[in-house]
C-alpha cells in the first residue's frame, strides 16, 4: 500500500479558447466548498466571495473589441508567498497533494497571507456567514463551514481529493486519472478546465503539457503555480 | 511553562481561557449530541456515504440530464448526467441552483387561501380542502376553465392537462412564458414548419462544424440549451479537423457568445435577415463554394441591397464577402437564428432567411449540421406545443371579458412574464378563482386565490420530451423525487387526479390513481433504446436509474428535406418615432437571472455577470461614446422611456455595444418571488408594448425605441472589478 | 513550506500554539471544544451494553456497517435491533424500551458517545483497511456494560499514533484530517 499514492502533483489546465465566462464553475465551486455568498452591500465595499472568479478584460475599441475571460483561483504555488508569513502555519504545503492548504481551525485571522498572495485568491470573512433556514441543509459535510475572521481560498477540492484517495488506499490500488474532479472542471460546459496528476505519465494533464499556447499567471514572480493557462486564440478569414 | 509537553500545553491553553469561552457559546450544546438513527434503514444508504440519483433539470425548458448527491437525505449538489446525451455530464449556473429552490427560505409550505387579491396574506387550509375547492370551482365552471403552463412545466403535466382540458371541453392549456417567448419558440417552429414541414426546434451540431454564423443567438448563455451548446462548443474549439473554426457572432450588443466569436459584428437591430440574405446572394452571384451550394444559393436568393447590408454591420461590401466566402467555402458551416432575430416584425421571414443558410450549406442532417428534433416513437409522448403570444394574449382578452371562471397556473409566471401593456394583472383579478401551483409566492401567485404549491423537481416526478434534441436523438429525460418532500405539500398530478374524480368526463379522460402510474404507462410504451431491457420493468428501472430514454442511433426524420424557394424578407419597422426615442433598445436573457426564473437564488443573484461582472442588480449597457454625449458614468441612474413605459437603472459603460443601441438584461425587477428577488432592480418589459409581428402570433418587442435622460442620483454598482474607483488622486486600499 | 522540513513535529505544533496564544483565543476555543468528551452513561435512552452482544461474538461491523465503506461506522437502525430483538430477550426492560420505540416508529435518541468537532475528519475505513483494530480507539467495548470514550481524542491521541508509523504523511498534511 505505501507505493501506491505517495505523491501527487494535481495540476490545473485553463483553456482560454474555451472559457467562455459562464459562471458554472462558480456556482458549483459555491456549492461545493459552503462558500457564503457576499451582499450586494458586501459586494460594493469589495468583499465579493469567490473561490473562483471569471474575470473579464476588454481588448480593442468598438467595433474592433474583444471581452477575454480569465478564471483565477488558488494557483497552488510551489513556492507559495502565502506560506511563510503565516504566524500560526495554517497556510502550509501540503507535501503528499503539492498544493497550499489552508487550515480553518489554526487561521486566526491576521491577514498576511492574503496580503503576500499575487493573485489575490485569498478571502477573508469579514462577518459571520449567513444562510437562512433551510438553506444551510445544502451544506456539503465534507468542507468545514468557515467562521468570521478565517481566511480560506480555493483547495483544488481537497475534500474530493482525500475522498478518492482514502478508498483507493484502502483498496490498495493507484488513483485513476479523471476519478478525482474539483467541482469547477466537473461543471465546466466546455471542459475548459482540465484537472489531473502531473506526476502520473499517462494522465490527461501530462500529455497535454508542454502546450504551445501555455503561461502561468505573473510567472516571472517564481511562484510555480500548478495552474497552467492556455491562450486564447483568433480565426481570421480573408487574409 | 516548564516542561511543557505538547499535550499538557493544549489543555493549559484551553483551560486558562475556558471562563472566556463559556461566557461566549454553549458547551453544552456542542457536547450533547444525541445520534438518532434511522427507523428502518434504506437499504441503499449508508451514512457518510453519498448516494447519486438521476433526474431532470427544470431550471430552464431544455431538459438536462442531472444527478444528484444524496448525504444523509439531503441533496447537496446536482451535477450534470454523464450518460446523457443533452448535456453530457456537466451543467450551468442555473441547473446547479436548482438546490436553492428546494431549500429556499421563502416556499410556500402548504395549500393556502388568500381572500384579497394582491394583499399577499395566506391564510393555510387542508389540503382536502383545497382539493375539494378546486373540484368544485372546476365542476362549477363547465368549459370556462383555463390552464397556462410554462415551458419548463413536466411534459406529464401538460399531457395530463391537455387531456382535462379535452374532457370539460375547454381549450388546450397555454404553454407560454418569458424563455420560450424571448427565445422565439414559437417562432423557430414555425419558421420550421414553412421551409421543412416539421414545427420542432432545430439543434445545431457545433461540434463538427467549422464555420459557425450565429445571428444573435447567444448559445453559450441563455438560448435554448447553453449547457449542451457548451459541451458542443468546447469539441468546436477542440479543433476536430485539425484547424482552428471560426465563429461570427451577428448581434447589437455583445453575449458571452460574442466574446468567444472570432468575429463579433455590431449589426443593427432588425437587420440580421438583411446580412442574412445579402450573404446568399453573394454566394449566388460571386460563385462562391461548391457548384451545388452555388445552385441552391441562386434558387435562394432574394432581393437585397448588398450595401445596406454591410453598413448595417458596419462594415465594408467587401468585408461581407469574405464573410461569405468564409461560409461558402467551409467543409461544415452552420447558421443560426438567434432570439433578438424571432422579435422583429418580419421574425418567420427572418429566421427562415438565416435557416436559408443552412440549405445552401447542405449539411443538414449531417455531422456539422443541422437537425430537427425528432419524434418519440410513442404517440402518446408528444413534444408539448409551444404557444404564441397571440395564443397568450386572446386568453388575457377572455380573461378581461369575465369568460373564464378558473385559472390554473403552473409552471410559468404570467404576471411576470408578460409586458404590462397586455393588462396582465387586471385579467388575472378578473378571473373569479385563480389557482397558482407555484412552489413560491411569484407575482402571479400574489393575485391568486390559493396557492397549491407543486413539489419542486427535486421533490417530484415527471418527465421531459428534451428539445432541441441533441445528436440527432429522441430523448425522453425521466424525472424522479431525490429527496422526500420538504413539506406538506401534493404534486399538482396528483391534486389534479383526485380533483377530477368527480367530474365524470374528466375523471373518465383521467382514469390513473396518481401520476407516477401514468407516467408509467406512459413510459412503458417505449420500445427498447439505447439502455437496453427485455421486459417493461426492467426498461422502466433502467429509465430511473440511468435518467431517461434514448435510441442508439439518429432517426432519418431528424435531417429535414426541403425545396429550395426564395424567400421574401420586408424591411424592419420599429416602435417609437426616431425623433423623440432616438435609440435602439436590446433587451436579453442574462447568464444568470435567465428569465428571472433564477432571481430567488442567493447564487444566481450573487455570482457576478460575466461581462459586467454586476450582481443583485439591473444595470443598462451604454456605449462609452453615447455615455460621453449625454454626459453618463457608472452608476449614474438614468431614466429609459419607451412609448410604453419607463424604467429606472444605473449605467455600465459598455464598450462592446452599437452607439445606437442600449441594452437591458431581464431578470430582476420582481415585486414577489421571495427575498432574494423582491424589490430589486427594474423589470424592462415595462418598456415592451402588445405589438406583433407580421403573422400576427408573436410578439415584436425586439424593435422597440427608447430615449434617456439622466437624473440627478447615482448607485453604487456592485461589481466584481474595480468596486472601488481609481481616479486621480485617489490611492488603492491595499 | 519546505523550510520549515527541518523543524520537528512538536516544534512545528508548539510554534503554531504558541502565536496563538499571544492574546487570540480562537485557536483555544477550538481545542477546547476538540478536547471534549461525554459522560454519557447515565444519559442513554437504552441501557444497551456492548459487552452482552461482543460476548456472543457478534462482531463490532455486524451493527456499525459502514466502517469497510467510508468515513461513517455508524449505529444501526430500529429495524436491525429489532432483527433479533423480536425474538431474544423480548422480556427484557431495557428490550422493552426498545420494542416501544419500535412500535411507535420512532428513532432512538442515543448520546453520541464519540464526537469529533465539525473541522476534523476522519475516515473509519482508512483505518479499518490498515488493520488498526477498533479497539485501538474506542478501548475495549467488550467489557463496557455502557460504552464510554477511553481515550479524550484528540489531536496528540491520533498524532502519537501516526508518529510511529511508517507513511507520516498524517502527521505533516494538515489536509489529511481539516479541509
Amino acid at each position: 500500500m505505501a507505493e501506491n499514492n505517495t505523491t501527487h502533483k494535481w495540476t490545473m489546465i485553463v483553456d482560454l479558447d474555451k472559457c467562455t465566462g459562464c459562471q458554472a464553475c462558480v456556482v458549483a465551486c459555491h456549492a461545493e466548498n459552503n462558500v457564503p455568498i457576499a451582499s450586494e452591500d458586501q459586494v460594493i465595499a469589495g468583499r465579493g466571495l469567490h473561490w473562483i472568479r471569471i474575470e473579464r478584460y476588454w481588448e480593442g475599441e468598438y467595433p474592433d473589441v474583444k471581452a477575454k475571460f480569465l478564471p483565477v483561483f488558488c494557483q497552488q504555488c510551489n513556492e507559495a508567498p502565502c506560506e511563510p508569513v503565516c504566524p500560526v502555519y495554517a497556510s502550509h504545503h501540503s507535501e503528499q497533494e503539492n498544493i497550499n492548504i489552508q487550515t480553518y481551525n489554526r487561521c486566526v485571522g491576521t491577514r498576511y497571507c492574503g496580503n503576500n498572495c499575487p493573485y489575490r485568491v485569498r478571502l477573508f470573512n469579514y462577518y459571520p456567514p449567513k444562510w437562512d433556514e433551510p438553506l444551510e441543509q445544502q451544506f456539503n459535510p465534507d468542507v468545514t463551514v468557515r467562521g468570521p475572521g478565517v481566511m480560506e481560498k480555493c483547495t483544488f477540492c481537497i475534500q474530493r481529493i482525500r475522498r478518492v484517495r482514502e478508498v483507493a488506499n484502502a483498496e490498495d490500488r493507484p488513483i485513476e486519472d479523471g476519478e478525482i474532479q474539483p467541482a469547477c472542471a466537473q461543471a465546466c460546459p466546455t471542459t475548459a478546465l482540465v484537472f489531473g496528476d502531473k506526476y502520473d505519465e499517462e494522465s490527461l494533464v501530462s500529455k497535454m503539457l508542454p502546450h504551445e499556447r501555455q503561461f502561468k499567471l505573473l510567472e516571472s514572480l517564481g511562484t510555480e503555480p500548478a495552474v497552467y493557462y492556455l491562450k486564447g486564440g483568433e480565426t481570421h478569414v480573408g487574409e | 511553562m516548564p516542561n511543557v509537553t505538547r499535550r499538557n500545553f493544549l489543555k493549559v491553553g484551553a483551560a486558562g481561557t475556558a471562563a472566556a469561552v463559556l461566557a461566549g457559546c454553549s458547551q453544552e450544546g456542542e457536547r450533547w449530541v444525541t445520534l438518532e438513527p434511522y427507523v428502518t434503514a434504506p437499504e441503499e444508504q449508508l451514512a457518510g456515504i453519498p448516494n447519486w440519483y438521476a433526474s431532470t433539470c427544470r431550471q430552464c425548458p431544455a431538459g438536462c440530464g442531472i444527478i444528484v448527491k444524496i448525504m444523509n437525505g439531503r441533496a447537496t449538489k446536482i451535477e450534470g448526467n454523464p450518460e446523457h446525451p443533452a448535456n453530457r455530464g456537466k451543467l450551468c449556473a442555473r441547473g446547479q441552483a436548482g438546490l436553492q429552490l428546494l431549500y429556499n427560505p421563502d416556499r410556500v409550505t402548504g395549500a393556502v387561501q388568500q381572500s384579497e387579491r394582491g394583499e399577499r396574506k395566506y391564510k393555510p387550509i387542508h389540503w382536502n380542502e383545497a382539493i375539494n375547492t378546486l373540484y368544485e370551482r372546476v365542476k362549477t365552471a363547465g368549459p370556462a376553465v383555463a390552464v397556462w403552463t410554462g415551458s419548463s412545466t413536466s411534459a406529464h403535466l401538460s399531457d395530463l392537462f391537455t387531456r382535462f382540458t379535452a374532457a370539460i371541453e375547454a381549450p388546450p392549456p397555454i404553454r407560454y412564458d418569458l424563455y420560450s417567448g424571448l427565445n422565439g419558440y414559437a417562432v423557430l417552429a414555425a419558421a420550421n414548419q414553412s421551409l421543412f414541414e416539421r414545427a420542432v426546434l432545430p439543434a445545431y451540431d457545433l461540434s463538427h462544424a467549422d464555420a459557425i454564423f450565429s445571428f444573435g443567438a447567444d448559445f453559450l448563455g441563455t438560448w435554448l440549451s447553453s449547457t449542451s451548446y457548451g459541451v458542443e462548443f468546447g469539441n468546436f474549439r477542440s479543433q476536430p479537423y485539425g484547424k482552428r473554426g471560426f465563429l461570427a457572432q451577428f448581434e447589437p450588443k455583445m453575449s458571452i457568445t460574442g466574446a468567444k466569436a472570432d468575429r463579433w459584428i455590431p449589426v443593427r437591430p432588425g437587420a440580421e435577415a438583411l446580412v442574412a440574405q445579402a450573404l446568399v446572394k453573394i454566394i449566388a452571384e460571386e460563385g462562391l463554394g461548391s457548384p451545388e451550394r452555388v445552385e441552391r444559393a441562386k434558387a435562394l436568393a432574394g432581393e437585397v441591397n448588398i450595401e445596406d447590408a454591410a453598413a448595417a454591420c458596419e462594415m465594408s461590401p467587401e468585408e461581407l464577402v469574405v464573410l461569405a466566402k468564409a461560409f461558402a467555402a467551409a467543409d461544415h458551416p452552420l447558421a443560426i437564428p438567434g432570439s433578438s432575430v424571432t422579435g422583429q416584425p418580419n421574425a418567420l421571414a427572418a429566421t427562415a432567411a438565416i435557416q436559408a443558410l443552412n440549405v445552401i450549406a447542405g449539411t443538414t442532417g449531417q455531422p456539422g449540421g443541422m437537425t430537427l428534433t425528432p419524434d418519440l416513437p410513442v404517440a402518446d409522448l408528444k413534444i408539448p406545443p409551444v404557444s404564441t403570444f397571440a395564443d397568450a394574449q386572446q386568453l388575457i382578452e377572455r380573461m378581461k371579458a369575465g369568460e373564464i371562471k378558473v385559472l390554473l397556473v403552473h409552471g410559468a409566471n404570467p404576471a411576470y412574464d408578460l409586458p404590462p401593456e397586455t393588462g396582465i394583472i387586471d385579467a388575472l383579478n378578473a378571473v373569479e378563482d385563480v389557482f397558482s401551483f407555484n412552489p413560491m409566492v411569484d407575482e402571479t401567485a400574489a393575485h391568486a386565490t390559493f396557492i397549491l404549491p407543486d413539489r419542486v423537481y427535486l421533490e417530484g416526478w415527471g418527465y421531459e420530451v428534451v428539445q432541441p434534441g441533441f445528436q440527432g436523438l429522441p430523448m425522453i429525460s425521466s424525472q424522479q423525487p431525490v429527496v422526500p418532500p420538504l413539506y406538506d405539500i401534493h404534486s399538482t398530478g396528483d391534486v389534479l387526479l383526485a380533483a377530477v374524480k368527480g367530474i365524470p368526463k374528466a375523471a373518465e379522460a383521467l382514469p390513473w390513481a396518481d401520476e407516477v402510474e401514468f407516467i408509467k404507462e406512459m413510459i412503458t410504451q417505449l420500445p427498447e433504446g439505447a439502455l437496453g431491457g427485455e421486459d417493461n420493468e426492467v426498461r422502466w428501472a433502467r429509465y430511473l436509474q440511468h435518467g431517461g430514454w434514448w435510441p442508439e442511433t439518429m432517426p432519418a426524420e431528424a435531417a429535414p428535406q426541403t425545396t429550395a424557394e426564395p424567400i421574401e424578407v420586408s424591411a424592419t419597422t420599429y416602435q417609437g418615432d426616431e425623433e423623440e426615442f432616438p435609440y435602439f433598445l436590446h433587451l436579453y436573457l442574462p447568464v444568470l437571472l435567465s428569465d428571472g426564473s433564477g432571481a430567488n437564488a442567493p447564487w444566481l443573484q450573487g455570482s457576478p455577470d460575466p461581462l459586467t461582472t454586476i450582481s443583485w442588480q439591473s444595470w443598462v449597457e451604454i456605449n462609452p461614446v453615447t455615455a460621453k454625449k449625454l454626459d453618463l458614468d457608472n452608476g449614474t441612474l438614468v431614466k429609459i422611456e419607451s412609448p410604453y413605459g419607463e424604467v429606472e437603472v444605473p449605467v455600465f459603460i459598455f464598450p462592446a455595444i452599437r452607439p445606437d443601441t442600449i441594452a437591458l438584461p431581464l431578470g430582476q425587477g420582481h415585486s414577489d418571488y421571495g427575498r432574494y428577488a423582491r424589490k430589486r432592480g427594474s423589470h424592462p418589459l415595462k418598456l415592451i408594448g402588445v405589438q406583433t409581428d407580421e403573422s400576427g402570433n408573436n410578439l415584436a418587442w425586439a424593435n422597440v425605441r427608447v430615449k434617456i435622460s439622466k437624473t440627478d442620483e447615482k448607485k453604487a454598482l456592485a461589481r466584481l472589478e474595480s468596486s472601488i474607483p481609481v481616479e486621480e488622486g485617489d490611492h488603492l486600499p491595499f | 513550506m519546505r523550510r520549515l522540513a527541518g523543524l520537528s513535529l512538536r516544534q512545528r505544533l508548539m510554534l503554531g500554539g504558541a502565536a496563538a496564544g499571544f492574546g487570540i483565543v480562537l485557536v483555544a476555543i477550538l481545542l477546547l471544544v476538540l478536547t471534549s468528551t461525554t459522560d454519557a452513561a447515565d444519559e442513554q435512552p437504552i441501557k444497551f451494553s456492548h459487552q452482552a452482544h461482543a460476548k456472543n461474538d457478534i462482531s463490532c461491523q455486524f451493527c456499525h456497517v459502514g466502517v469497510t465503506h467510508g468515513p461513517v461506522a455508524g449505529i444501526p437502525s430500529v429495524e436491525k435491533c429489532m432483527g433479533c430483538h423480536s425474538h431474544i430477550a423480548t422480556a427484557n426492560e431495557e428490550i422493552e424500551k426498545l420494542t416501544q420505540y419500535w412500535e411507535k416508529q420512532e428513532p432512538i435518541p442515543w448520546v453520541r458517545v464519540n464526537r469529533q468537532p465539525s473541522y476534523v475528519y476522519f475516515n473509519h475505513y482508512s483505518h479499518v483497511a490498515a488493520g488498526v483494530g477498533c479497539g485501538s480507539c474506542h478501548g475495549d467495548v467488550k467489557t463496557m456494560t455502557i460504552a464510554e470514550p477511553v481515550v479524550e481524542m484528540n489531536m496528540g491521541f491520533c498524532l502519537d499514533c501516526h508518529a510511529e508509523q511508517e507513511n507520516k504523511d498524517a502527521l505533516y498534511d494538515c489536509a489529511v484530517c481539516h479541509r
